[in-house]
């Protein structure tokens, strides 16, 4: 539909050699692994030997450019470590949520800030994988934010709440978005070294939830920062937020492309392991059309993913490309997981089997691309902008 | 999946055939093919459309320049379809003249090419017809029971019956796949049919007859009954017995043909109910709009961008002579239910609206429910996925 023209060149075997040392390490965190993190007690449940693995390998902060000491990796690298991680049944979400993160300060960040900031986070000394967006009351509308940063005269004085922060106890740094005027545009970012800002005027609650998610709520009661933390200048938030938003699609949906990996392997193998009647159960269409139905599926939402990758590498605004890329590879993700899930029958809850925790991994990506439709339907194809 | 760099364009490539086509169709409106339905089957053929597309060279599209055509790959003649279908048309009244190319042109003997490809890019022969499926084999094509037997003079002596062969009665030379030897007498089930390139000119004048079926979409189909019709030896593609192989390529050249038609109605029936949802308003009491329909459209658009992504990485692989079985298998997969999704919704978004003729809403919805059982089921593409890709056992 009067799309720009753009060529895109795929090659299965672009990246081989990441995913393999991706497979590598993951096989180092079985199941068993992620597992056990979900009985831990909260405060040991985030995955530290497994980032600090990645960090070790130079994995966790790979687009940082080698000017500031990162291997400057293309977002469809970045992607495939996501994807890869995934496919090996681990878990990405520390790993996303720093990339997208990384990526704001890479594209928009002063020098001054940048370098600062990103050798640390190449080097792994620092960890910024807090996102300080959402809010109770607004989500992620970012417009009608409540939390505002007061322009001082040494830096801002930040007040206000916000939620679904995640491993707000686990990170060195957050990015938090607040409003640094009355308009619905002037919003600013600011990233936060929570150690340097000290305890007063900062209170972060764990919320218990479903999976391992390490979200939490962070309320800013007159937290003073200092200058410096601004990205980029003030007011632009809502065109960085739009940097965020394209790379945190772009890896969720990889995230979600290698669930599909996961979820296709485990119910193969299993449909043609588990013989009932006779036959290995993958003999009978009830079983083996689902699976090669989500398998399809999944390919259709690779595809959305590749162009989406091929659209940011190349320099132009992607977010459009990456939004449905999301959402139709966290879609396939659902199906995958839920095909695989029935043909488990009854051993789908055993916990040993690991489907139902990757199912339920699954279905908490399809809240987080909630917006998703309403984003194809009003900014991409200009339906009925409420 | 392969390790070779495939390399496609998105967005609106071949820029130049895409506004070609679309100026040519303003000369055939919508009613133009509204009241083809009003006709019996034997007038309800888009002759004038067909010549327009003919005369003007884009149905020679994939015919090498030596042979008078414009030598352009599968995509250019993908390209002509998808503008065909997007601007209201309908090409599946000469689509099989692009698909065909794959056999003849990989296969064909010089000879062969020399003697038709010629007269096919001057518009003096018709090569519409693909004599593939028949009553009693369906989707089981190696077990197809025309038999073509060698005969003393040479030539082969044709006895069987086809069934959904689209266009027979308008075309002038047939691509018949038929079995040269008994199905019980080869080592693989793929061995033991032939294709030949039959002038149906002739083989009406020595027992062949072509019988229309009355179908509720207009594609002119027929059912052809063979009663030892006797056609040359040098009828035959290739060598004797490897006919469902080279069918093949004609088969998945088809599918990225026929999956990128049914991105042009996709597109269409997404251009028609995006304009209607932009109408009406966006709530109210009696609205049908309103944010269920923007969301199940703003669905439909991904889907579509999938599987028109999909379609095109085959195409591209097919052009490249990289094999792309399950890539065209996906594409049509997923581009058959795309442009469904699409113009259900249309269908569902339009009310009452849907069933009048001149919203041209119901004729090509009725069009793209094809696109979900030809000219492959999608239970068959399960099937190949499962087996072939998955590993999983053959459920058949």
């Amino acid at each position: 539909m009067n799309e720009p023209k753009l060529l895109m060149a795929i090659n299965d075997s672009e990246y081989a050699d990441i995913r393999q040392s991706i497979d590598a390490i993951c096989s180092e965190f079985p199941s068993s692994y992620w597992r056990g993190l979900e009985d831990s007690a909260d405060k040991e449940r985030y995955p530290e030997k497994f980032v600090a693995t990645l960090e070790e390998a130079g994995f966790m902060s790979p687009s940082i450019p080698e000017e500031h000491e990162g291997i400057g990796l293309p977002i469809g690298g970045v992607a495939e470590i996501a994807k890869g991680i995934h496919a090996c049944g681990s878990n990405a979400a520390t790993f996303v949520a720093q990339n997208a993160l990384v990526e704001v300060l890479v594209r928009h960040a002063g020098d001054a800030q940048k370098a600062s900031l990103l050798p640390r986070l190449a080097s792994g000394e620092l960890r910024l994988q807090s996102a300080a967006f959402s809010e109770p009351g607004t989500g992620d509308d970012a417009s009608s934010w409540e939390t505002v940063a007061e322009k001082k005269a040494d830096g801002y004085v930040i007040n206000g709440r916000k939620r679904w922060v995640y491993f707000a106890e686990d990170t060195n740094l957050i990015l938090l978005g607040a409003k640094t005027g009355k308009g619905e545009d002037e919003v600013s970012l600011f990233a936060i070294d929570l150690a340097a800002a000290g305890d007063s005027g900062l209170d972060i609650s764990p919320i218990k939830a479903m999976n391992n998610n390490r979200g939490a709520e962070v309320v800013f009661n007159g937290l003073h920062i200092g200058e410096e933390c601004l990205v980029g200048e003030a007011g632009q938030g809502l065109v960085y937020l739009d940097t965020y938003r394209t790379v945190e699609c772009i890896l969720m949906g990889a995230a979600a492309v290698g669930d599909c990996e996961f979820f296709s392997k485990k119910g193969t193998d299993y449909a043609n392991e588990r013989v009932v009647f006779g036959n290995p159960i993958g003999k009978y269409q009830g079983i083996q059309f689902p699976l090669a139905r989500t398998y399809i599926e999944s390919q259709g939402a690779g595809m959305l993913l590749r162009m989406a990758v091929a659209h940011y590498e190349a320099g132009s605004g992607a977010l459009d490309e990456a939004v449905m890329a999301r959402y139709m590879a966290v879609q396939a993700a659902w199906d995958s997981a839920d095909t695989t899930f029935s043909t488990h029958g009854g051993f789908a809850f055993a916990r040993e089997y690991d489907v139902e925790r990757k199912w339920r991994e699954a279905r908490a990506w399809q809240n987080a691309s909630g917006g998703d439709l309403p984003h194809i339907a009003t900014r991409t194809l200009d339906l009925h902008r409420r | 999946m392969s390790e070779d760099t495939i390399k496609f364009d998105i967005g609106d490539d071949y820029p130049d055939l895409r506004k070609g086509v679309a100026d040519l169709c303003k000369d055939f409106p919508i009613k133009y093919w509204r009241d083809l339905e009003d006709q019996p089957p034997s007038g309800s053929y888009p002759t004038e459309f067909v010549k327009a597309l003919t005369d003007a060279g884009y149905l020679s599209a994939l015919i090498p320049k030596e042979y008078g055509g414009w030598g352009l790959p599968l995509r250019a003649g993908a390209v002509i379809l998808e503008a065909v279908h997007h601007n209201g048309g309908a090409a599946g009244a000469c689509h099989a003249q692009m698909y065909t190319m794959g056999t003849v042109l990989r296969h064909g003997s010089d000879e062969q090419k020399e003697k038709f490809l010629p007269k096919i890019a001057r518009g003096e022969l018709r090569l519409q017809a693909f004599g593939v499926t028949e009553p009693t084999t369906g989707s089981d094509t190696t077990q197809l029971k025309t038999k073509a037997e060698k005969s003393d003079d040479g030539g082969y002596v044709v006895n069987g019956q086809k069934v959904w062969i689209s266009r027979a009665a308008h075309s002038d030379v047939m691509l018949l796949l038929a079995r040269t030897t008994p199905a019980d007498q080869v080592d693989k089930r793929v061995d033991g049919v032939s294709c030949f390139l039959v002038d149906m000119r002739e083989a009406k004048k020595n027992g062949m007859e072509i019988r229309p079926i009355d179908a509720m979409v207009n594609h002119n189909t027929t059912e052809i009954f063979f009663d030892n019709v006797w056609i040359p030896g040098d009828s035959l593609i290739g060598q004797e017995g490897k006919g469902f192989r080279y069918i093949l390529d004609g088969m998945n050249a088809e599918r990225c043909l026929v999956s990128t038609e049914a991105i042009g109605n996709a597109w269409y029936f997404l251009n028609k109910v995006i304009d209607y949802a932009k109408k009406r308003p966006a709530s109210g009491r009696y609205s049908a709009g309103g944010q269920s329909l923007d969301f199940a459209i703003a669905q439909a658009y991904a889907q579509y961008r999938a599987a028109d992504l999909m379609v095109r990485r085959a195409t591209a692989m097919f052009d490249a002579g990289l094999s792309c079985g399950a890539e065209a298998n996906m594409g049509k997969y997923l581009s058959g239910e795309a442009v469904w999704t699409c113009s259900d919704l249309c269908f569902t978004a339009f009310g009452d609206d849907a069933l009048d003729a001149e919203a041209d809403v119901e004729r090509k919805w009725r069009d793209t429910r094809m696109s979900r059982n030809s000219p492959v089921s999608p239970n068959m593409i399960l099937n190949f996925i499962g087996q072939r890709i998955l590993g999983l056992p053959r459920s058949y």
